[in-house]
This record gives structure tokens, C-alpha cells and sequence, in this order.
């Protein structure tokens, strides 16, 4: 900090001019060392990777390699992103309830519907079809491109259309909002996020209670085919990260909101140099 | 290579975002590049000459060298879904930070901070 307080921009442009294009040199040198793009005998393919490809469809029941690798083969680690994801909106909510503002008011988003004929029926024939999908993208997971993730941040979006015109959710406190909410409310969303996350942990432990190790899903008495067993469990953990995935972005949508109308400074007043 | 180059190209645009640019919003964003810059290494990693998406269709056993390798679209997958609500936790903060400060001017804040 004891730089001269507003002479430091233009040293601080010319470092970047010498500094980033060294960077950039320096990572293409030693990218020059990796296996040419596409090389199918390159380390990354050669390891783990055939025996995902060639035994997973046998061993989980699921077509999709991904899918099998990340709720199957992988699902510890898969555990460990639900687990980040789910702290990334309680830290939201933490950071903005500390802040003053309460999060159990009215959430913010516009204070008004929009009451445009077109953006209102757009959404009616939108969300719908969004929020359909969503699901649709979760139980399709096994055998086409999908699963919990894509089809929560979907399911997310959806709310959040619906939120931006037709104006916030109420925040389940018993207040009646002034204007028609739809979609599940701040403690709604809060309490769908925590039910997938202990849903995840809650089927590993089952796993556990039947003989077997934390997520191994073969012991889960559901059937006698163990690749089949496998299959139901993957489809209830990608539903489980489908349920943190969709209750995260709308804890995240509504504390980001109710924050910026706590705040009370009018958004993009602010005019600088260089901004 | 050129996929290499390019991954190397964003990477590096999006450092210098963070470094450079004075609005903490738009070093939030230029982390975003940079997010997508590892994302793009990655999934070019898995690339096979000759081999299609990792989703087994009809046919016999499947061998290693006609579809991509799945591991790096798995864990890209959550590092997206992961980099979209981290993002969501530094808008909160950002917010946060707004209402305090009145600014998000890197320069301004210290300025306020001393």
C-alpha cells in the first residue's frame, strides 16, 4: 500500500503487458510436452479409462459412461461437489443475513409483476416446458446426456424465469406477498438443498447398513441383478443432486436479491475511470 | 495443439482480467474465463481420434478405443455446476460489499479502507 495512491495504473498496465504474454509463452511451451490432441495411446486414455468404458455399462446398468463414472464409480467424490455446492448457498445466505438483511421478508426480484402481456404469456408457455425438461434430462441420465446437475441448474433457471416477471416468491413466514409467488420459497428451496444432500449421504449409508462400503450401491436389496440394483441407486442419487443442485440456485437467486434491495444503493449509478 | 493454445489464450485473458480490471464484478467474471480455460484443457484431454461420445449404443462389447474417454467430462461436469454457485457466493459477497462501501471499485475501496 505504499504505492503512490493513483500513479500505481499505468505501471501497473505495463507489468501486465510484460508479465501475461510471458505467461502465455510459457504455458504453450509446456503444453508442447503433452500427447498430441486426439492421440488415442495418450497416458490420460490408456489408465482408468478403458476399464470405465468397456465394464461400465455391465457392472451399473448405465449407458451414459459419465453418468456411471460419476454417481458409481466416483460417487464419494460426486458427494464432496454436492457438499460444495450446498455450502456455496449457505455461505449466500450467511453473507447476506449478516448483513441486516432478513431472509425471512419478501425476497426482492422485481417489487412489481412485470404485467406484460408477452413476457407474461411467454413464460406461461416457457416455464413450463423448462421445468419439464429438467426432469426429463434427470431420468434420461442413464442413457443419454444428463443427469442431476444439468437437470437442477435447469429446474433452477425455470424458477428463476418465473421469479424475474411474474416477481418474487414469498418467504414462507406466513406473510401474504403482493403479488402472485410461484415456485418453492426461500426456506423452500433451503429445505429441498439439505434433503438431497443428506438423500445422497442417506443412500450410502444404506449401502453400509446392508453389508456393504459407504456408496458401493451393489448390497441395497432392490432386486437380485446387481448391475440393475446399481442403476435404481444411480437414479436416486443423481435425484438427490437434482434436489441441492435446483434448491441451491434458488437459495442463491433469492438472498442475492433480498441483499441488493437491503442495500439500498440504486444499481449502476456508479461511474469511474476505466470501469 | 491449437486447442492447447487456445486453453493456454483464455487462461491468460482471464488472469489478467483479475489482475488488471479495477471492478471487482468484472474480476469475478474474468475468474469465469479462466474457469472455462481449464474446463476447455480438460475436455480436449479426453478427445480420441476416431472415437464418439462415451454413451454406449447398440452393438456388442464396447472397446476402449471407439468412444472418448469419460473421466474428464465427469469431473468437468460438477466443476461447472461448482463454478456456477461459487460465482453465486462472490455475487453475495459482492453485494455485501456494495451496500457497505458504496463502491466495487478495487481503487475506491482501499481508498475507504485506510
Amino acid at each position: 500500500m505504499g504505492a503512490p495512491r493513483h500513479g500505481g495504473t499505468r505501471v501497473r498496465w505495463l507489468l501486465g503487458a510484460a508479465a501475461f504474454p510471458a505467461l502465455f509463452l510459457g504455458l504453450v511451451l509446456g503444453m508442447a510436452e503433452l500427447p498430441e490432441f486426439g492421440d488415442p495411446g495418450s497416458p490420460a486414455s490408456t489408465h482408468v479409462s478403458p476399464r470405465f468404458i468397456e465394464d461400465a455399462a455391465a457392472e451399473t446398468g448405465a449407458a451414459n459412461m459419465v453418468t456411471a463414472v460419476l454417481a458409481d464409480y466416483r460417487g464419494y467424490d460426486t458427494l464432496g461437489e454436492t457438499a460444495v455446492i450446498f455450502a456455496a448457498g449457505l455461505g449466500c445466505l450467511v453473507i447476506l443475513a449478516a448483513a441486516g438483511g432478513r431472509p425471512n421478508r419478501p425476497a426482492a426480484g422485481m417489487s412489481h409483476p412485470f404485467g406484460s402481456v408477452i413476457l407474461d404469456a411467454a413464460t406461461r408457455i416457457l416455464v413450463p416446458v423448462v421445468l419439464l425438461f429438467a426432469v426429463y434430462v434427470l431420468i434420461h441420465g442413464h442413457i443419454s446426456p444428463g443427469g442431476g446437475f444439468q437437470g437442477g441448474v435447469l429446474f433452477g433457471s425455470g424458477l428463476i424465469m418465473m421469479r424475474l416477471v411474474w416477481g418474487p416468491a414469498h418467504a414462507g413466514d406466513g406473510q401474504q406477498p403482493e403479488v402472485p409467488a410461484f415456485g418453492p420459497s426461500l426456506r423452500g428451496s433451503l429445505i429441498l438443498a439439505c434433503a438431497g444432500i443428506l438423500g445422497y449421504a442417506g443412500i450410502g449409508l444404506a449401502a453400509m447398513a446392508f453389508g456393504g462400503e459407504f456408496l458401493n450401491y451393489g448390497t441395497l436389496p432392490l432386486g437380485s441383478d446387481p448391475a440393475h440394483v446399481r442403476e435404481l441407486a444411480t437414479l436416486g442419487i443423481e435425484a438427490a443432486v437434482f434436489l441441492t443442485v435446483a434448491g441451491t440456485v434458488g437459495v442463491l437467486f433469492d438472498t442475492i436479491s433480498i441483499g441488493m434491495r437491503e442495500s439500498g444503493v440504486p444499481l449502476g449509478s456508479e461511474r469511474g475511470p476505466r470501469e | 495443439m491449437t486447442t492447447y493454445a487456445f486453453a493456454a489464450a483464455l487462461f491468460t485473458l482471464g488472469i489478467a482480467g483479475m489482475a488488471l480490471l479495477p471492478n471487482l464484478l468484472r474480476k469475478l467474471l474474468a475468474m469465469n474465463v479462466m474457469q472455462v480455460a481449464v474446463i476447455v484443457f480438460f475436455v480436449s484431454l479426453a478427445f480420441k481420434d476416431g472415437a464418439t461420445v462415451p454413451i454406449l449404443g447398440q452393438g456388442g462389447a464396447p472397446q476402449a478405443a471407439e468412444f472418448m474417454n469419460p473421466l474428464p467430462h465427469t469431473l468437468m461436469l460438477t466443476a461447472i455446476v461448482v463454478s456456477v454457485s461459487t460465482t453465486g457466493l462472490a455475487l453475495g459477497l459482492l453485494v455485501r460489499i456494495r451496500s457497505r462501501f458504496e463502491t466495487l471499485n478495487e481503487r475506491r475501496l482501499l481508498d475507504k479502507l485506510r
